[in-house]
Parts: C-alpha cells; sequence; structure tokens
C-alpha cells in the first residue's frame, strides 16, 4: 500500500501545486495591443472602421483568401482555385478540416451563404461594391464553390481577402456584432467596454495552434492617457504608433522597439462636396495650395512618409506621382479663393476623429486655413460620432481621415459615398478600368482615373500613412508594412 | 487510515491556504496597485496640468494655442475617468467634491485663459501689421490679466493637488491596514497550520507505536514459537480478529495437525515395529527376533553363562486335527502364557515355530532354571483347557540347556534341542537337561 499510496499522493501534490503556478506563466502569455480607436460594433462584413478588422480580421475571421504581409495573396480557407471561361469562372477548392468556433463545419454550404449574404444589398456590406462582376456563387461539390462572373476580374481573390468578405456561419450572423464566431486561430471570450475584446487561442482550429495564447485589445483614444500607458509599458503592441509626440523619449527605452513601415492608407483632408463652398472647384484648389504638406510631416519625428496628389498607393505599379500638382502657395490659393469670391469671409469646422494623425495634422492644416483667410474650428470627436456624423449622416464640413483598404479608389464611383463627390466621368471611367483584363491598358486607366481625382483637387491629398508600430523588443512576428489593416495575432511570439 | 486523513487534510489546507493568499494577495496587490496607480496618474495629470497652462501662457501663435488646448482638454477628460475610477475605489472613503468642485474651476481657469491669450495673439497681430496706442494698451491689459489669471491657475492646480494628496494618502493607509490584516490572518492561518502539522506527526508516532505493538510485535513472537524444532501449539496465542491473528490460527492449526500426524505415523511405527518382532497369536517375540537379539548379545554371551530352554506342545497335532485350529491356537496361546508366568522377567522368551518355543535366559544355572521350567510343566498338565464341553489336558516337553562362559551359543540352542528331542523320546511331557562343558558333558532329566 505504502507505494502505491505515496505516489498517489504525490500526484495529487504536484497537480495542487500546479494551479498554484500556472496562472502565473498564463498572465506572462497575455499580449496587450493598443488599437485607439474602439470599434463600433464586432462584425467587419457590416463596417468600414478598420479597427474591426484590425482586431478581427485573420484572428478571429477569415476568408477563402488572406493577403500576407508583403501583399501577395494567399490561400486561406480555399486552397487553390481554378479560373476558366476567359476569366468568368472561378472554382475554388475548399478546406475541409475547418470549424467554426462553435463547433459547425465550414463547407461550401457556408461558403455560399456568406457570399450570397456579401451580395445582398439589404446587408449593408461595405465593401459590397467591390463585388459587383459576381454574377452568381454555386456550391459545385461539398467542398467545392463556384463563383461565376458576369465580366471578367483578376482581383476576385484579392477582393476575397479582404475584411467584408470573411466566412460567416448562418447561425452567428445576427450575433457577430457582440460575439463574433470564425474559423479564425483566436475565439472571441469577451468585450468589456472599459476592458478591451479579448480573445483566445481556438482549440480546435485547422492550422497551427498559435504561440500567442490569449491577446486583449483596448482603445484609448485619449493621446496623453495613451502616452502614459506606453510609458508604464502597459502596452505590447502598438501598430500605428507613428505620429505620438512621445515618440522619441519612446525610442530611448530598452524595452520597446520602434518598426518603421508604410500602409495603405491615403491622409485626406476630405470635404463634404455637399456643401456648397467646396463644390466651387477654385476653393478646392485653393485648399490644395494652401495645405503646407512638407512641413505637415513634422508631426512624424523619425520617418518621411510619401507624399500623395491623388487617392492612390505609390507602392502600386500604375502609381503616378502627382504631389506636385498643387505645391504649398498661399497666395495662389488666395487668388483662387478671391476669384470664388470667398476670400476672408468662408467658415469651416474641421471634425478631428480621435487618431494621433488626425490631431496632430489638424492643427497644422487651421493654422494653413487660416493663413488664407478662413475661420477654422476644430471639433475634436469620439470615434463613434465621427462614424455617426461624417460616414454615415454625412454632416461635417470638413475631416482628416486615412482610407486603409487598399486599391480603394474606386469610393470615387460611389454615389452612396460620405464624400458626396459625384462624377459621371470618373463613374464612366472606373467601369472601363473593371472591365479591362490587359494590366498594361488597365494601368493607364488608372493612372487617369488618379489623375482625374488630382485635377478634380476632389480632396487636398495628404500622405500614405505611416505605419511604424511599437512593440516589446521581445516581441517578434509584428508585420512591418500594413498592406491590410490587420493586427496578425497567429504571426506573433515572444522570444 | 485516520493519519493518512488529517496528513491528507493538513496537505489540502496548506494548498487552500496557498490558493486563498495567492487571490488575496493578487486581489489585493491588483486592487491596490489600481487604486495606487490610478491616484499617481491623477496626481501626475494635475501637476503636468501646469505645464500645458504654461504652453497655453507662452503660445505665440494660434497652432500652439491650439495645441496647448487639445493637450488641456485630454488631461482633463482623462483625469475626469480617473476620478470616477478613484470614486469607485474608495467608495464611501471621503468626499469627490473637493476634486470636481476645483477641477471645475480650473477649467473655467484655462477657458478664461485661452480667451486671453486668443487675444493676445490677435492684438501682436494686429500691432506688428499696424501699430496703434489703444492695440498697445489692451495687449498690456491683456498682459496684466493673463498674469492674474495664471495666479488664479497656478493656485488652483496646488487645490487639486492637495484634494487628490488626501486620496493618496487614504489610499497609502488602506494599503498598510490590508497588508496589516493580511499579516495578521496569515499568523492565524499559520497557527493552525503548525498545530495540524503537530497533529499530523503525534498521530504518526501513535500509528507507528500502533503498528509495532499490534503488528510487529505479534509477528516477532510468532516467527520464535514457530521456529523452534518444536513449536508447542498452545504458545501461538493470539488475540483479535486481524490478519495477524488468523494467520497465527492457521499456524496452529497446521501444528496441531503437524503433531497428531507425527503421533499417528510413531504408532504406526511401533505397531509394525511389534508386529516384525512378536509373533502375532502369542505376543512373544518372534524366532527372528530371538536370532537376531542371540546375534547381537553374542559377544555378551560369551562372556556369562546362562541356559537356553526348548519347549514343544506335546501331539500339537492330533490337537489341531482333533479339534481344529482354533483349539491348537488356545493351545499356543496357554502354553506361552505359563511360560510368560512361569520364567523371570530377563528371559528372552520367543515363540520358534508352529508349537515350539524357545528362552535364553542370561546369568541362571540349571539348578535355578530346571525348576521353574518344571513347576510349568506341572501347571500345564495339571490344568486341562476347556473347549466347549471337553476338557483338553495339553502337556509340553523342555530341553534345557547350559552354557558356561567361553562357549558358543549355537552350541547352547544344539544342546537345548537335543535335550528336547530326548525328552520326547523318553514319553513327553518332561524337562531334560544338558550341562556343557570342556571335560564334563552329559544330560540329566528332571521330572
Amino acid at each position: 500500500m505504502g507505494d502505491a499510496f505515496s505516489r498517489r499522493l504525490a500526484v495529487v501534490v504536484l497537480a495542487s501545486l500546479s494551479f498554484l503556478v500556472v496562472p502565473g506563466l498564463a498572465a506572462q502569455a497575455l499580449l496587450r495591443v493598443e488599437l485607439q480607436l474602439e470599434p463600433p460594433h464586432l462584425d467587419p462584413t457590416l463596417t468600414a472602421s478598420s479597427t474591426v478588422a484590425e482586431a478581427l480580421h485573420l484572428n478571429v475571421f477569415q476568408g477563402l483568401t488572406r493577403i500576407d504581409r508583403h501583399g501577395e495573396v494567399r490561400p486561406a480557407l480555399a486552397t487553390h482555385w481554378e479560373v476558366s471561361q476567359g476569366g468568368l469562372v472561378y472554382d475554388f477548392a475548399l478546406r475541409s478540416d475547418v470549424l467554426f468556433h462553435h463547433g459547425k463545419a465550414f463547407d461550401s454550404g457556408v461558403a455560399a451563404y456568406s457570399l450570397r449574404r456579401l451580395l445582398e444589398a439589404e446587408n449593408g456590406n461595405p465593401q459590397r461594391h467591390l463585388f459587383q462582376a459576381v454574377r452568381h456563387v454555386e456550391e459545385v461539390g461539398p467542398h467545392v464553390l463556384r463563383i461565376e462572373l458576369s465580366r471578367p476580374d483578376a482581383l476576385l481573390p484579392f477582393r476575397l481577402a479582404l475584411s467584408a468578405a470573411v466566412i460567416v456561419h448562418p447561425d452567428t450572423v445576427h450575433t457577430n456584432r457582440t460575439h463574433p464566431v470564425g474559423t479564425g486561430p483566436y475565439r472571441f471570450v469577451g468585450w468589456e467596454r472599459k476592458e478591451g475584446i479579448r480573445l483566445r487561442a481556438f482549440e480546435a482550429y485547422w492550422g497551427e495552434l498559435p504561440a500567442i495564447r490569449e491577446a486583449l485589445f483596448t482603445f484609448t483614444p485619449n493621446r496623453v492617457e495613451l502616452e502614459n500607458l506606453l510609458s508604464e509599458g502597459a502596452i505590447d503592441l502598438y501598430p500605428d504608433a507613428s505620429s505620438l509626440t512621445a515618440h522619441m523619449p519612446l525610442m530611448q527605452r530598452a524595452d520597446y522597439v520602434i518598426q518603421d513601415g508604410l500602409s495603405e492608407g491615403e491622409v485626406l483632408l476630405a470635404m463634404n462636396h455637399g456643401r456648397a463652398l467646396f463644390q466651387d472647384i477654385r476653393v478646392r484648389r485653393a485648399l490644395s495650395h494652401a495645405v503646407d504638406r512638407e512641413a505637415l510631416l513634422a508631426i512624424y519625428p523619425s520617418i518621411d512618409p510619401p507624399l500623395i496628389g491623388s487617392h492612390f498607393s505609390p507602392r502600386h505599379p500604375a502609381y503616378v506621382d502627382l504631389s506636385q500638382r498643387y505645391p504649398h502657395d498661399p497666395e495662389r490659393a488666395l487668388e483662387l479663393l478671391t476669384e470664388a469670391g470667398v476670400a476672408g469671409k468662408a467658415r469651416i469646422t474641421l471634425t478631428i476623429p480621435p487618431t494621433q494623425y488626425a490631431e496632430q495634422s489638424s492643427l497644422y492644416i487651421a493654422s494653413d486655413l487660416e493663413a488664407v483667410g478662413f475661420e477654422v474650428e476644430l471639433q475634436r470627436v469620439s470615434w463613434g460620432e465621427w462614424l455617426r456624423q461624417v460616414f454615415t449622416e454625412r454632416d461635417y464640413d470638413m475631416t482628416v481621415i486615412a482610407h486603409v483598404e487598399p486599391m480603394d479608389i474606386d469610393i470615387y464611383a460611389r454615389d452612396d459615398y460620405y464624400f458626396n463627390y459625384h462624377s459621371e466621368a470618373f463613374r464612366e471611367l472606373w467601369s472601363r478600368i473593371e472591365a479591362q483584363q490587359d494590366p498594361v491598358e488597365r494601368h493607364r486607366l488608372l493612372a487617369q482615373a488618379q489623375r482625374h481625382l488630382a485635377e478634380d483637387a476632389v480632396h487636398v491629398f495628404l500622405f500614405l500613412k505611416p505605419q511604424q508600430a511599437i512593440r516589446k523588443s521581445n516581441l517578434q512576428g509584428v508585420w512591418g508594412d500594413a498592406p491590410i489593416p490587420a493586427v496578425v495575432l497567429e504571426e506573433l511570439y515572444w522570444e | 487510515m485516520v493519519p493518512t486523513l488529517v496528513i491528507l487534510a493538513t496537505i489540502l489546507l496548506a494548498l487552500h491556504s496557498f490558493g486563498e493568499y495567492r487571490v488575496t494577495v493578487s486581489q489585493l496587490s491588483e486592487r491596490h496597485t489600481h487604486a495606487l496607480m490610478t491616484a499617481s496618474r491623477l496626481m501626475q495629470q494635475s501637476e503636468s496640468m501646469q505645464g500645458s497652462g504654461a504652453m497655453l501662457l507662452l503660445a505665440d501663435d494660434h497652432f500652439s494655442r491650439r495645441q496647448a488646448l487639445f493637450e488641456i482638454a485630454d488631461r482633463r477628460e482623462w483625469m475626469e475617468r480617473l476620478v470616477n475610477e478613484l470614486a469607485v475605489i474608495r467608495g464611501e472613503a471621503g468626499s469627490f467634491d473637493d476634486i470636481e468642485r476645483v477641477r471645475d474651476q480650473l477649467m473655467v481657469s484655462f477657458d478664461v485663459l485661452d480667451a486671453l491669450v486668443q487675444r493676445r495673439i490677435d492684438l501682436v497681430g494686429l500691432l506688428q501689421q499696424a501699430p496703434d496706442e489703444s492695440s498697445d494698451a489692451q495687449l498690456r491689459e491683456t498682459e496684466r490679466l493673463l498674469a492674474q489669471q495664471m495666479r488664479t491657475n497656478r493656485s488652483l492646480s496646488q487645490d487639486l493637488n492637495v484634494a487628490i494628496g488626501y486620496h493618496v494618502s487614504g489610499i497609502r493607509l488602506d494599503i498598510r491596514d490590508a497588508a496589516e490584516q493580511m499579516e495578521q490572518q496569515l499568523r492565524q492561518r499559520e497557527h493552525a497550520l503548525k498545530g495540524f502539522a503537530l497533529i499530523a506527526v503525534l498521530l504518526l508516532l501513535a500509528t507507528a507505536f500502533h503498528i509495532n505493538r499490534s503488528v510487529v510485535r505479534r509477528v516477532v513472537k510468532l516467527q520464535r514459537v514457530i521456529s523452534r524444532e518444536r513449536p508447542a501449539p498452545h504458545e501461538l496465542k493470539v488475540e483479535g480478529s486481524d490478519e495477524i491473528a488468523q494467520m497465527a490460527r492457521s499456524i496452529q492449526h497446521y501444528v496441531y495437525r503437524i503433531n497428531d500426524n507425527e503421533r499417528r505415523i510413531m504408532a504406526m511405527n511401533r505397531e509394525l515395529d511389534f508386529l516384525a518382532t512378536h509373533d502375532a497369536l502369542t505376543q512373544l517375540r518372534n524366532r527372528h527376533y530371538f536370532e537376531r537379539e542371540c546375534n547381537e548379545r553374542r559377544s555378551d554371551l560369551v562372556a556369562e553363562h546362562y541356559c537356553v530352554a526348548m519347549i514343544d506342545i506335546d501331539h500339537f497335532k492330533t490337537i489341531n486335527d482333533t479339534h481344529g485350529h482354533e483349539a491348537g491356537d488356545r493351545v499356543i496361546r496357554r502354553v506361552a502364557e505359563r511360560l510368560r508366568r512361569g520364567l523371570p522377567e530377563s528371559t528372552l522368551l520367543a515363540r520358534y515355530g508352529g508349537e515350539e518355543f524357545v528362552a535364553l535366559l542370561p546369568g541362571l544355572d540349571i539348578d535355578a532354571v530346571a525348576p521353574m521350567l518344571e513347576s510349568i510343566r506341572h501347571a500345564l498338565e495339571s490344568h486341562s483347557i476347556e473347549l466347549g464341553e471337553t476338557a483338553l489336558r495339553v502337556t509340553a516337553s523342555f530341553g534345557l540347556a547350559q552354557q558356561l562362559p567361553g562357549g558358543e551359543f549355537d552350541e547352547a540352542l544344539k544342546a537345548a534341542d537335543e535335550a528336547l528331542y530326548r525328552a520326547k523320546r523318553s514319553g513327553r511331557n518332561r524337562v531334560m537337561y544338558q550341562w556343557l562343558s570342556n571335560d564334563d558333558s552329559g544330560d540329566a532329566a528332571y521330572g
């Protein structure tokens, strides 16, 4: 009895001791990621707010394809695809070993449901317009999905990799806003407004189980508080630290590393074309001349992001450099304003979302606009207020905002967009671009589209948003550039 | 069983205590760290507010002014949340009215300061474009008001620091109290654990003692008894009803059985031995024994004198034929009986053949033995044997020889046989004897 009993006792004691030890280890495994903008809800198929994608895309939700850290399209829930009938038919072979976080299996039925839901206008998917070429979605077999197009669209695999095209399950579409359920390596644990969004590694994930077992996404719009949290070492990763005032002192610290990179985000001084003032192209061009974009870059103390002159990424092969189309020229601006008859009379409210780049830029912009005779009011709003007032209700004069989705120049072809920009010529141009299969011709048309927006001075196009991540020095795997808004937890690990 | 339970209970209590204190400590440290962090952040923000105020005061364009205002607004918003958090942490432990009142006054003061700075920037701009006296006077007045407002601002900031400081000190006291309380609880639990450990040790000792008494000693005793050559079953004394008692009882039964079997085997051996050396009918020694015995004693016999007698029942065949074997057997038994009774203890008497007997009488001479044989003969002759209705008279013939020292036994036996022969031939029912010597040999009849 003695031996067997002491063995059993030892097991009991060790098991009990392990309870005392394990929580300590678990605490170290928690990764805190700061995203600044509090998401309006947690369903990326229902909002254009990129902060939802940053927290959940590729973590909780996955699409048939995905974009990697270099901006390349890769297989995700589809292992491969075949294109036939002159680019009109795509057959996607789907993984057969995928489970949703609520235990249901993924198959062609679920994939077809998800895509049909995306295509239906009443579901309000923010990227539905990107899928206008899709004519029909069909399950060919349990794990083969066919997408038929009305016209060839070489970008379909790329579009399917965007955050609004993630695969959702019919059981949970109505609760994803508060309790997202996907197929990704992390399952949703909870979202407390004060604490943040908590994700934990999904044990039944089809891929390799990630090194980071638990992550907390927090949202701290207050710059003072955010800088304080960083200086206290409470944040492990802040992917968008570019314009922090505390940036330089943090660079001196051994426990933090600042990683340079660029996003696909075009930062705009966007104007509401629904306002009479901005319907006059002379006013718009005056604004473009008034803003000293070179000086504005002072908000980035340690990086020099490229200036832009249109809504297009300099990293794209079809890019045309139009950054000098409206050089900083306050006198020319005054002339144009005088011509338009608004010099010294106009009053502009600049609505500022709670991002560092917007707040910092707005100070320079306000001074620049005042210098050419505008009376400027700065209106700071919360992210929720911005989404409601500017994005949804379009009740604003001007705002500073980054459009981080890649290749989204098509938004100028949309009638329902918050810019209130309606250009028949651009719409016609865009439909030609979409139909064009020849890459050379397509690039030529894209260049034309960029010029169109620049000539029309639709907005004051500022610069490509840098993506300087600040991370703990032993946290590895953080994306350098941000080709899409996503914090891919799966690729992170502690060294 | 009981000590095991106590030890287990002690371990569980210890583990439970550890777990409990881990949770308590982590909760306490988390709560107090949070409280301290909140208070110190609040303190820091309140102090930094003066710096932001200075930034605002020094702003010589709207850019710097707005930058300072952004910072002030951020600090204010965060301070508001920090005060709310502190109110939750501190609960009823003090009023936050002071903080809120001073903070609101400070914000109003900043608004005034901002308006003054804005006016100063505009006036400086105007003066730079076209200097005029009224603007200059206005600027001086603004500067004066600004200095005054800055003093107000500074005093409000100090008030705020004092109000927050009150709570910071309150939190520090809370932490000290909590630490003391926890230490006290820890001490109590430590005592309880020590007590348990002591009980466990005592119980262990008691158990060891009990095991020694109830198991070890009994087993050792049992082992000692068993290891003797002839364990006595009554010494395998066992009490109680445990495994040891059962085992001892089994051993006892086993020893009983061994002893019993041994006795039976001995008895059987004795019987076999008897059967091998005795005649079944007469219970006298048999011829085989007699010869072996005489052979073994041969050297002794050479040294002394002795007599050998041969006895044969007269007309035995007739008795057998007339009265049957049963009657013959009775006759043989009667003769044997007479011989046993009539000869001394030291006589080696055996049935030598069917109706023939032999006797070795050591240390006796013919003069001593002849009368004994004669009286036997006479007794036989004078007492008839009852066989149903007839009475049978039985006689026997006796041959006696005496050997002197130095003579051979076989010689004596042969002489006795010859004497018997002579007795038969001389008419039976008599004793004939013969002396044996180197120089003198001869026989005589007696009776």
